[in-house]
């Protein structure tokens, strides 16, 4: 349940709640399109209105992501990104901004590295929540300990499959917000929402106080006005970065990604 | 292994209510196994394992699923003492059990008919299933067919030109094949396409997987279809020689063969000598290779905690071998723990080994061997030598060659 003393993550979204707020979380992959234009699409994410920005730390085998990640995922693979310069780009962030931070990664690259040893380094550069997609409740509790011993939020995610007592076992380990996959699928753009998703969003709100971010899936003005009144954020990653895979040249796809933002940013704000 | 301990008494107390503790005790092999994966499959898997645990017991699926291997699969398949091997690699002497007749001309079968068909019991409308070389793919398009049911296999872009006469053969058994490009195009990347398909399709989809890999309950699951052919053998070498053999090789990519024919034997392993041979490709240096149990680190790969072939940073490494089917980076769950409680012993073989064997099988015997199979028996030529005449080596010959032919 939500107690204690909550942390930078569950704080952004307190203080959007008083308003009446919901939140924007953009994802990108650190190190796509370059190392530097990694830097210049988290600052376009900062400036224009994003309240959490999720960072990918790239996996040679993304299975939770559709074609979009999985191509930036391996651009910046290519571009020689590690777990290290990841850790290096955010201390580096960290001396302009301090939007709270998410990392998304699959397990193994948390285990090779040592999960105790990159939950400390990931502290010490100033993330705030790590997001893990191939690591459910079952294997979670194995290393809870380490994630508490750092104060990093482990954000857990609900699925439309997930059983009312999963769902509550979710909400008990989780911290920060709740990532609810909007889809029976992987990330990547989709056009609609399924009406089942509104029951699932008011479920959840009965059985936590968890912020709910909703992702997989957003990209549109539609989606995000059926959804807003049932949760406390959105996650949207494939199509921002497809603005910048699809972009004539890299400036004019920045371009595109601010407009984008602030759209959105209102839009939620509104 | 007090990390293992710790972990797994750990989780266990952790887990809340019967589910998690039942979970606890039959997804994991030591610190191996588990279920890494999305959110969303949980449930399924779930579904999975229940159905799994009840219609293994239950007699009227039983009594189906051995009808089948009898009458469909042509089981039990022979346990073959190779005299002219024998006597040519002049020591041990050399049993070979005959994975190669089953129909279709591998042990795939044997998994293909048994989750089909479980697939049915469930309801389910569509199966899905991943394929490197083919051999898991044919199964399964003829297991599909069988039980007249929609099938789709995943194959990697590389692999359908590699292996053309296979996707044929799963066409012509009403099969769509689906091209994988993403990744390195070949197995593992098979495997994460059909993983992301069946996240989209959970309710009506049934993902039949090749090997003891995956999450749980796919690895025990695999494991107990396979597990025929050790039964089969134990048996047939009592009633032969009277007595256990001394050794027993087979190859292991991602395992199932391997641990078929080993399973049955493991409260032996005392006196039966267990070997898994794995792809030393191009040598172990050149790092084209498929020791994944050898060479590989602990990690998470394709929904379970098991070893794997990565990089420093944990990013999963492309295996190599000349044989399709032990060309993969990870290996069963299983595997790494027999591995670690020294039950099993892991050796490799290199690519230029086992063409030989796979040459000399021919010439001996008459028996055209798969590249795979190729593996064990080299390891064979190595062993037997060695030893004296009454000591009894088999091999589980797990496939046929003419696709080796084919495709050289």
């Amino acid at each position: 349940m939500y107690k204690g003393k909550s942390s930078a993550i569950e704080r952004v979204f307190d203080n959007l709640r008083k308003n009446n707020q919901k939140a924007f979380i953009p994802f990108i992959t650190c190190g796509f399109p370059t190392l530097g234009g990694f830097f210049s699409l988290f600052e376009a994410l900062d400036k224009n209105g994003a309240d959490i920005i999720e960072i990918g730390i790239p996996f040679s085998d993304p299975l939770a992501d559709g074609p979009v990640i999985q191509t930036t995922s391996k651009i910046a693979l290519e571009n020689g990104i590690n777990t290290d310069i990841v850790f290096n780009s955010i201390i580096k962030i960290r001396k302009s901004s301090d939007t709270p931070i998410a990392i998304m990664t699959y397990f193994n690259t948390i285990y090779h590295y040592g999960t105790g040893r990159f939950l400390k380094k990931a502290k010490r550069a100033g993330v705030n929540g790590l997001i893990i997609p191939d690591l459910p409740l079952e294997e979670f509790t194995s290393y809870r300990s380490y994630f508490n011993r750092v104060n990093i939020d482990n954000i857990m995610f609900a699925s439309l499959t997930s059983s009312k007592e999963r769902l509550s076992a979710i909400a008990r380990e989780g911290k920060g917000f709740i990532y609810c996959v909007s889809v029976k699928g992987v990330t990547g753009i989709r056009n609609s929402i399924s009406p089942e998703v509104i029951d699932f969003l008011k479920n959840l709100k009965e059985i936590t106080n968890l912020p709910l971010a909703l992702g997989f899936g957003l990209s549109n003005r539609e989606q995000i006005n059926q959804i807003k009144g049932y949760c406390d954020g959105v996650i949207i990653g494939s199509k921002i970065l497809s603005l910048i895979l699809e972009a004539d040249s890299f400036s004019k796809g920045i371009k595109e990604v601010e407009n984008f933002t602030s759209n959105v940013s209102n839009l939620l704000k509104s | 292994m007090k990390k293992d301990e710790k972990k797994l008494k750990k989780a266990n107390s952790s887990f809340r209510g019967k589910e998690y503790r039942s979970y606890g005790r039959n997804g994991y092999f030591g610190e191996f196994g588990g279920i890494y994966v999305p959110e969303i499959l949980v449930s399924a898997l779930k579904e999975l394992e229940k159905n799994y645990f009840k219609y293994k017991k239950d007699k009227k699926f039983k009594e189906e699923l051995s009808f089948y291997l009898k009458n469909y699969v042509g089981r039990p398949t022979p346990l073959y003492y190779a005299e002219r091997l024998s006597n040519r690699l002049g020591g041990a002497r050399i049993y070979l059990k005959r994975e190669d007749l089953c129909h279709l001309g591998a042990h795939k079968i044997n998994n293909t008919v048994g989750q089909v068909l479980l697939a049915r019991k469930m309801g389910k409308k569509f199966i899905i299933a991943e394929t490197g070389a083919g051999q898991h793919g044919v199964a399964t398009a003829a297991a599909a067919a069988l039980f007249n049911m929609s099938c789709k296999v995943f194959m990697g872009s590389k692999d359908i030109k590699r292996q053309s006469s296979n996707v044929i053969k799963m066409k012509l058994m009403g099969a769509e094949v689906i091209e994988v490009s993403s990744g390195s195009k070949t197995l593992k990347d098979a495997v994460n396409e059909a993983l992301r398909y069946w996240v989209s399709r959970v309710d009506d989809t049934y993902y039949v997987l090749g090997s003891v890999v995956g999450p749980h309950p796919y690895p025990t699951m695999v494991r107990d279809f396979q597990v025929i052919i050790g039964k089969e053998t134990k048996k047939q070498i009592m009633d032969i020689e009277g007595r256990l053999p001394d050794y027993i090789i087979a190859c292991v990519g991602g395992g199932s063969n391997s641990i078929g024919v080993f399973y049955p034997f493991l409260k032996n392993a005392d006196s039966v000598k267990l070997i898994g041979v794995e792809a030393g490709g191009k040598g172990i240096k050149s790092k084209k290779h498929g020791a994944t149990l050898g060479y590989g680190d602990k990690g998470i790969f394709h929904g379970a905690f098991s070893y794997v072939l990565q990089d420093d940073y944990g990013q999963i490494e492309e295996a190599y071998s000349i044989s399709a089917g032990l060309d993969y980076p990870g290996v069963g769950p299983e595997h790494a723990y027999l591995k670690e409680k020294g039950i099993v012993k892991y050796e490799y073989i290199l690519d230029s080994e086992a063409l030989e064997a796979f040459k000399t099988l021919s010439v001996c015997e008459g028996i055209i061997p798969a590249y795979e199979s190729s593996h064990a028996l080299a390891y064979v030529a190595k062993l037997a030598p060695s030893l004296d005449k009454d000591k009894v080596i088999i091999v589980n010959l797990s496939g046929r060659g003419d696709k080796d032919i084919e495709n050289k």
